[in-house]
């Protein structure tokens, strides 16, 4: 047994380091849809906090996305001598407040109501940022500064991936824990069973609104590290589509858990960059996973993973 | 009429009858007794199929019915009134017995059934365009079991027909249920009042989770001691 | 002046009534929301279109083809996505919905370009005077199709043995199967049924806004106007739709132009805040 525990630390520890001398062997580019990979997991980590724990639909996270990209993009262009540690939390902040109140009259409402609402909102967001050209450049689109730590001046994607990674790491054992203790324990109890969960006391409304400005704060922080990553963003890199995208990572991935938001985020960034050239067949093949994911498998591959580790080659789970 | 034979069902993996044993003569009463959680209506849904069994047999008439539909169930001659009415609330009175002829194509045959039941509970006729949901808990035990006459069945299937109803409404509906006997309807009658069922019913039993434990004639299911201390002792 | 636009705004409206009622009728009877009911639409279209521009076939009977293959496109959506799904939550078939709708959108643009495409009018375009004002024939033919289209669905839900049992399948499944109702069949004929008002939206809407594949956008449109109305009501869904395309065609004249684009999001946050049950929301029926 201990022997065992003691080769997956090992294993563990060397993929870590592997992974951390990758960006010397590889390419500019596979460094860049590493980065991509890691800012989608947090989205999709993000969105899993609304979406796999208390089972309220989101269709509007490229709007917080936004928030957070333009939030950052602003405040490095005005400010750039902050440090981008700064600046991603007022950017993750900002946009886990406006999360938050966004929360609140949602909280009351169920089902498609929430659905509505929140894809008005991205909708109304992506507008916001159109209309307000002074402050975006509307259409333009914004040009986003370098981001500098201390003379250090984050302009590759080799330098980027030592910012976007470890961020992405931290924030994803710290989600991890999230969801292991008590309040992701309530999260749970709200999907399963609301009424259930009322009469246990748990006071719905107070972890739906956490629910949201969590997500949406992960969110606004993957919209920072976003604008860094792409040097350049408009509302179109954030419309409707990107939203129900974010919806299919966490449907393929596995509703409810950490590890399917982040496969999750790379099959889907994956197939993204592989088909770029055909953005159609692309949108097809999502929406034909969707819908396979659903009928067929709708824990997501986590789900799989978990019963094939559980359910193990001859021993059969009783639940 | 109706036998089952060490019928078992499952919730999933739990199983709620485990090898239930049933018989419901021609024309009788039958009362089926037992405390909250001990499977009768889980019996009475998998007769009427709305729940499959998945061990024993069930007859009707002399055929086996346990792999059928409730639609074919129902043609057959068995009604059932659910626990808790489950009446549809957002139809007026009148829609809810014509629901309840669904089954039936004679439109004379189906005008004197509401006839019968019109004239079985007149206070549903004063409500006839009223919509369910606004009638009173009692008028709506009335119209359940109006509904189930409608198809003009062999056997009433009636899920706690007291439930929830004031004393004297009690009464009414067990003056009715036993004149809708004697017209020639078996009724098969799940209560939590055991006293009151077992004064309209010829024979008794008595399930525990999902066993039947006891069965006996009325009367003697009345003056036996288990049954006074669990089921009418404090009454 | 006004008078004209608003005639105008209650044709769009007539369009949106049709989706909120297509949305309302699946969701009163499934409990299901159907994000597709737009691409049921926009598919139709298409259908129709493929049939008299590329084989030649008359507009009549093209858009004849048009209406039976939206029934088709329901039953098929029926069978094929939301029935294997049954037993899973709501949530699942909603998601099951958003993919199709993602599929039938990649799915048209892959196969018929995402271009514009002229739709022929079953209606004449000249314009009729009546009383103050001069209406558009096509407005005309919207607003009576849709109406007669409304009246047609009242009868059947109200006096009909099919449409009352269809009612009580909304109402309990359980006392609907115990009644001996097919509740497998109402759930198709539902779906047959919306589909058939998709293809009429398609009919009437097609030839206003053109035929693409961005047009199954519209049922963003057809959720305000149910949401406003008061969602799971069947009149509230009609009026709703009414409203909402009159709001959008006067708002352009008090408002910046742009307006037009959000008016159906801002009515939503609006309803919300104001009156999350809608103009015509019921609270829920009193149960026992
Ligand atoms: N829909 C259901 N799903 C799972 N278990 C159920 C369901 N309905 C009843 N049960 C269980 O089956 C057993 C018998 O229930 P039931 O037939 O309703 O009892 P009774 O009618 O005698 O009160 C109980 O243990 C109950 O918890
Ligand atoms: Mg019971």
């Amino acid at each position: 047994m201990s022997v065992q525990v003691k080769g997956t630390k090992l294993f563990l520890v060397m993929a870590a380091v592997l992974f951390f001398i990758s960006p010397l062997f590889l390419s500019r580019y596979a460094i860049y849809v590493l980065n991509l990979f890691a800012i989608y997991a947090l989205v999709a980590i993000g969105l899993n906090l609304v979406m796999g724990y208390t089972g309220l639909i989101s269709a509007g996270h490229a709007g917080f996305l936004a928030i957070g990209a333009y939030s950052t993009a602003i405040l490095t262009s005005v400010a750039g001598w902050l440090s981008p540690l700064i600046i991603l939390h007022v950017a993750g902040l900002l946009t886990g407040l406006i999360g938050f109140g966004l929360g609140i009259p949602i909280l009351r409402l169920k089902g498609i109501y929430i659905v509505m609402v929140t894809l008005a909102f991205g909708v109304v967001i992506t507008e916001i940022i159109l209309q307000w050209s002074s402050l975006t450049h509307g259409d333009d689109g914004f040009r986003v500064p370098r981001a500098v730590l201390g003379g250090f001046v984050f302009d590759s994607d080799k330098k980027l991936f030592f910012l976007i990674q470890p961020i992405t790491i931290v924030m994803t054992l710290i989600a991890r824990n999230i969801v292991q203790t008590r309040v992701g324990r309530a999260f749970r109890a709200i999907e399963q069973s609301e009424i259930a969960s009322e009469t246990m006391g748990i006071d719905l409304a107070k972890y739906k609104t956490k629910a949201f400005g969590l997500s949406a704060f992960y969110t606004g922080i993957a919209g920072g590290l976003f604008a860094y990553a792409m040097t350049y963003i408009s509302p179109d890199s954030f419309n409707m589509g990107v939203s129900i995208d974010f919806i299919a990572m966490i449907v393929i991935g596995g509703m409810g858990s950490i590890l399917g938001s982040i496969i999750g985020a790379v099959i889907l960034t994956g197939i993204q960059h592989a088909l770029s050239e055909l953005p159609k067949v692309q949108t097809l093949i999502f929406g034909i996973a969707l819908i396979v994911f659903m009928i067929f498998m709708p824990k997501g591959i986590s789900g799989l993973i978990m019963d094939w580790k559980q359910g193990g080659p001859n021993r059969k789970q009783s639940q | 009429m109706l036998e089952l034979e060490k019928v078992e069902t499952y919730y999933g993996k739990v199983q709620a009858l485990k090898g239930v044993t049933i018989k419901v003569k021609e024309e009788s009463i039958v009362a089926l007794l037992g405390a909250n959680g001990a499977g009768k209506s889980t019996t009475l849904r998998t007769i009427s199929g709305l729940i499959p069994s998945r061990g024993g047999s069930i007859q009707f008439l002399g055929e086996r019915i346990e792999t059928e539909s409730p639609e074919r169930i129902v043609r057959k001659g068995i009604s059932h009134v659910p626990e808790g009415r489950d009446l549809f609330y957002g139809l007026t009175v009148d829609e809810n017995l014509a629901m309840g002829a669904y089954t039936r194509k004679d439109r004379a045959e189906i005008e004197r059934s509401l006839s019968r039941v019109y004239a079985f509970f007149p206070r549903l006729q004063d409500r006839r365009k009223q919509y369910a949901g606004t009638l009173s808990g009692g008028e709506q035990q009335m119209l359940a079991i109006g509904r189930a006459l409608m198809s003009n069945p062999k056997l009433i299937l009636l899920d706690e027909p007291s439930l929830g109803l004031a004393p004297l409404m009690v009464r009414e509906i067990f003056r009715i249920i036993q004149e809708i006997n004697r017209e020639g309807t078996a009724i098969l009658l799940v209560e939590q009042n055991a006293h009151m069922a077992l004064q309209v019913a010829r024979f008794g039993y008595v399930l525990e989770t999902g066993r039947i434990v006891l069965q006996n004639r009325s009367e003697l299911l009345l003056e036996d001691q288990q049954i006074k201390e669990k089921y009418l002792g404090t009454r | 002046m006004l008078l004209q636009v608003i005639v105008s705004g209650i044709a769009t409206g007539c369009i949106y009534s049709l989706m909120a009622l297509g949305l309302t009728l699946i969701y009163k009877s499934t409990g299901h929301v159907n994000f597709a009911q737009g691409e049921m639409s926009m598919l139709s279209g298409f259908v129709a279109f493929t049939m008299f521009h590329i084989l030649g076939f008359s507009v009549t009977f093209s858009l004849f083809i048009c209406l039976l293959s939206s029934i088709v496109i329901g039953l098929v959506m029926e069978r094929l996505l939301v029935r294997p799904a049954i037993r899973a939550p709501h949530f699942n078939v909603f998601i099951i919905t958003l993919g199709a709708s993602i599929v039938m959108q990649s799915g048209a643009g892959l196969i018929w370009t995402h271009d514009q495409f002229l739709f022929p009018s079953a209606f004449p375009s000249e314009t009729f005077s009546l009383g103050f004002v001069r209406v558009n024939g096509i407005s005309l033919g919207i607003i009576a199709t849709t109406g007669v289209l409304m009246l047609v669905l009242y009868f059947f839900f109200k006096y009909s043995k099919t449409g009352t049992a269809m009612r009580a399948v909304s109402e309990s499944q359980n006392a609907a199967l115990l009644m001996g109702i097919s509740v497998k069949r109402s759930f198709a004929l539902t779906w047959a049924i919306s589909g058939f008002i998709s293809g009429v939206g398609a009919v009437l809407i097609a030839p206003v806004i053109f035929l693409s594949t961005r047009m199954g956008l519209v049922v963003i449109n057809g959720f305000a106007a149910a949401i406003l109305g008061g969602w799971g009501s069947i009149p509230g869904a009609v009026l709703g739709g009414i409203m909402l395309g009159i709001l959008e065609n006067v708002a352009p004249y008090y408002f910046p132009s742009q307006i037009r684009n959000i008016i159906p999001f801002a009515v939503l946050v609006g309803v919300l805040i104001i009156k999350p049950t809608g103009i015509m929301g019921e609270e829920e029926k009193r149960r026992v």
